[in-house]
């Protein structure tokens, strides 16, 4: 046993380049007692995927072993381990940190880095163009001003001072502005002060998942630089958890400038339905409703309360997934996992297994989804189980229970 | 490798169910697609769109805006999703022989 660990050249040296990359946190205090590989929801259905064997390899020092390890990849960092971890090791900090630092940009799967390089390089992962993303929104305020019957309504652009600055995912400008429609429709029944950009509107940042801090840096700056221009109050984030997770993880590590809350999209309706500002029919909506708690909102940014509150509000019949909040399952497409095709079988067919188990199970019609990640996999997995169910983000839902004030016309459509 | 069966030809598949080269797409080709994504019948309407979207790639080599397949074709985001109710990107652009696109889609 001594020469077959001889022959794996352990040392300290990897060891203690890893822990200062993350800051001297201390993943040594590791007990080896496997709860992380019981706690992971993929772990006996994906062979190499077992997070104590890796944490074991890192910790022994083997770095040939680790950077060889298929679990590197293999794992969509959603820190269901940690949660089961009775020290807490955060195993999403760890992977991230390989990833960021022992490869090259070349060598990540799939097209990760591609979409990385459109986002340096446009500002946006679909490399939409200034003049198509304002011919966008100058269709959907066309298309607004006809469903609320409202010819003087605009789009606020470049508004200042404003108290929310909303930004998005460039899938809602390039394949589904019906998403951004019913936001935008909703801020104008709330009667918020808002702002859309002209210059920086894309919040995702897919170097959250490469795990390379410089271009992670530099796609979320201009975002960060762009509230402080316009002077907004807060930054209000779309319905993904990448963007989202991306944005505040950024804003921890790295912003200096002036302070603003970073909130998701839920948190503003859970505020604006608190307050009275949005009235929503509880009767328009009446098939059973779950919700899927994505890592990046659940696990990672403790945004668990704010989405029942809202679906509570106009949800009569809402069963909730087992298990679920923060010890919820991953959807199996986190992590950068739905960019690297090599595994979409991994991830479609052996990951989405449990997802869609945790599904069936509740017998919901309707699966509230707060993540264009997770809903880009969970309908992947509802076609290939035949799930039968609907998937819908919780802006959709809500627009859709919307009632309109007096005196404004919006018919729900 | 998966692979679409079309009149006994193979056509070869990437791992997400889009086709690798346009090259070997036809209205066969779109058929088999279209019932496979739920659609029996692809109408003039489902046409017009996804012949539109196979010139529009073939000449550019990048999927259209939703905003111009909507200009250029006429047809409103609503009619889009009620032809096509896995949308634009995943259900029309598969049926037209476009190759999957990169990003968060």
């Amino acid at each position: 046993m001594e020469n077959a660990t001889n022959t794996l050249h352990p040392g300290p040296s990897f060891r203690e380049e890893v822990k200062e990359l993350i800051h001297d946190f201390d993943f040594g205090n590791c007990l080896s007692c496997g709860m992380c590989t019981a706690g992971c929801p993929f772990s006996d259905l994906v062979l190499g995927l077992d997070p104590r064997r890796f944490l074991r390899k890192l910790l022994l020092g083997l770095r040939e072993e680790v950077l060889s390890d298929p679990f590197v990849f293999l794992c969509n960092m959603c820190e269901r381990c940690t949660i089961e971890c009775p020290m807490g090791i955060k195993m999403g900090s760890l992977v991230r940190t390989v990833r960021g630092h022992f490869y090259t940009r070349e060598e990540y799967p799939g097209f990760l880095q591609k979409v990385v390089q459109e986002q340096l390089e446009t500002g946006n992962q679909m490399s939409v163009t200034p003049e198509d993303y304002l011919e966008t929104l100058d269709w959907l305020q066309e298309e607004l001003q006809q469903e609320l019957g409202d010819p003087g309504y605009r789009i606020p652009l470049d508004r200042r001072d404003a108290d929310y600055f909303y930004a998005f995912n460039a899938r809602e400008i390039k394949y589904y502005p019906n998403e951004l429609q019913a936001v935008l429709k909703i801020f104008y029944v709330a009667g918020i002060n808002y702002t859309i950009s002209s210059r920086k509107w894309d919040a995702t940042n897919l170097a959250l998942f490469t795990g390379n801090n410089e271009d992670f840096y530099k796609i979320q700056m201009p975002l960060f630089e762009e509230v402080v221009r316009l002077g907004a109050k807060e930054l209000i984030i779309t319905e993904c958890g990448g963007a989202f997770h991306a944005t505040r993880h950024a804003y921890r590590s790295f912003w200096k400038g002036r302070a603003f809350p970073v909130r998701h999209i839920i948190q503003l309706l859970d505020q604006l339905i608190g307050e009275g500002r949005l009235k929503l029919d509880p009767t328009v909506i009446t098939a059973p409703v779950t919700y899927h708690d994505p890592c990046s909102l659940a696990r990672k940014e403790g945004l668990v309360k704010e989405a029942r509150r809202v679906l509570k509000a106009f949800i009569r019949d809402f069963r909730e997934m087992n298990p679920n909040r923060t010890d919820n399952y991953c959807c199996g497409g986190g992590g950068g996992f739905i960019a690297m095709p090599e595994y979409s079988k991994a991830r479609i067919e052996a990951k989405g297994r449990r997802k869609a188990g945790q599904i069936r199970a509740t017998g919901a019609k309707i699966v509230a989804v707060p993540c264009h990640n997770c809903m880009d996999q969970i309908n992947d997995i509802t076609r290939h189980f035949k799930l039968g169910t609907s998937n819908r983000h919780v802006c959709s839902l809500v627009e859709e229970a919307l009632i309109m004030p007096p005196g404004k016309k919006g018919n729900t459509s | 490798m998966n692979y679409l069966h079309v009149n006994g030809r193979e056509i070869e598949l990437d791992e997400d169910g889009f086709i690798i080269d346009p090259e070997e797409w036809t209205e066969e080709v779109a058929r088999v697609f279209a019932a496979n994504e739920g659609i029996s019948d692809l109408t003039d309407e489902h046409w017009k769109i996804i012949n539109y979207l196979h010139e529009y790639y073939a000449e550019n080599q990048i999927a259209p805006m939703i905003r111009k397949l909507c200009k250029d074709t006429g047809f409103s985001l609503k009619r889009i999703y009620e032809l096509f109710p896995s949308g634009p990107a995943k259900g029309a652009c598969r049926i037209a022989g476009l190759p999957k696109p990169t990003g968060c889609v």
